[in-house]
C-alpha cells in the first residue's frame, strides 16, 4: 500500500512494516498503526513514527540508548503481560519521543514514557515509568557529548 | 472535598450512572473497579501529563534544519561520532 506522509512523500509499505499499538499512544487511544520511517540511513537514532490511520500524525522518536546509555526503564509487569514479553528481555526495544523545537537548545525527550516494542511481534506500547528522576520533559542540552 | 470510608466489595455511586467498587486492598494500593458511560473519560491522573506531552509532540512538519541539528546532536553522543 501507499501512503502519504508529510516527511518523505508517498511512501510505499506492507503490513508487515507495521507497529501496532493495541492500546495506541497516551491520548491517541483511537490510532494503532504505525509505520517507523528512518531519516537517516535505516538508522533507528531519528525515526518518523508515522500513522497509518491518520496522515496527519507523526511523533519524532528516538533511540535514547545512543544519546544516555544509562537510561534503564524498568518494564511494568503489566505492560510485560500485554507485549507478551517472557522473562528474557532482549526482544524489546525502546525509544523515546523527542519535541523538536528549532532551537536543538530547547528541544526536550520524554523519558517517563518511552514506547517499548516487541521486536518479534512489532506489538507496542507507551509505558509510564514510576522511576522518579525521569520526567516528560528532558533537555536535550543537558545529555553531555562522550569523552573519547 | 467528601472524604469517606469504604470496605472491601463496598460500592460508591456518583449521579445516576457511575458505579464505583473497591475490589481489593493492598499495603499502599486500592484495586478499584468502575462502571460509568463509554464518554466518560477515565485517566490515572499522572497520565494527563502524559497525554499533554504527547500531543505537545505531535509534529507537523519539522524543516530540514531542526532535523540536521538533531541528527548531529545524536552522532556527537553516540559511539559513531567517536569514530
Amino acid at each position: 500500500m501507499e501512503i502519504q506522509t508529510p516527511y518523505f512523500g508517498i511512501v510505499s509499505c506492507s503490513e508487515k512494516d507495521f507497529i501496532h499499538f493495541s492500546d495506541g499512544l497516551f491520548g491517541f487511544n483511537e490510532l494503532k498503526t504505525y509505520i517507523p520511517l528512518a531519516f537517516y540511513d535505516d538508522s533507528d537514532a531519528l525515526i518518523c513514527l508515522q500513522s497509518i490511520e491518520n496522515e496527519n500524525t507523526s511523533f519524532i522518536i528516538m533511540n535514547p540508548f545512543l544519546f544516555y546509555p544509562e537510561y534503564s526503564p524498568d518494564l511494568p509487569e503489566e505492560d510485560k503481560r500485554l507485549l507478551n514479553i517472557s522473562d528474557e528481555e532482549g526482544s524489546i526495544s525502546y525509544y523515546v519521543i523527542c519535541v523538536v523545537h528549532d532551537s536543538l537548545e530547547d528541544s526536550t525527550v520524554n523519558l517517563k514514557c518511552p514506547i517499548a516494542v516487541n521486536a518479534q511481534t512489532r506489538e507496542a506500547r507507551q509505558i509510564f515509568l514510576d522511576n522518579p528522576s525521569y520526567t516528560y520533559r528532558h533537555l536535550l542540552r543537558n545529555f553531555t557529548k562522550r569523552e573519547e | 472535598m467528601l472524604i469517606l470510608q469504604r470496605k472491601k466489595e463496598q460500592m460508591l455511586s456518583i449521579g445516576d450512572d457511575i458505579l464505583i467498587t473497591v475490589l481489593e486492598i493492598g499495603n499502599d494500593w486500592v484495586k478499584l473497579a468502575i462502571d460509568a458511560p463509554r464518554d466518560i473519560s477515565i485517566l490515572r491522573t499522572e497520565l494527563r501529563e502524559a497525554v499533554s506531552a504527547n500531543q505537545e509532540a505531535v509534529t507537523l512538519r519539522l524543516n530540514q534544519d531542526s532535523l540536521n541539528k538533531i541528527n548531529d546532536f545524536i552522532t556527537e553522543r553516540s559511539d559513531k561520532g567517536n569514530t
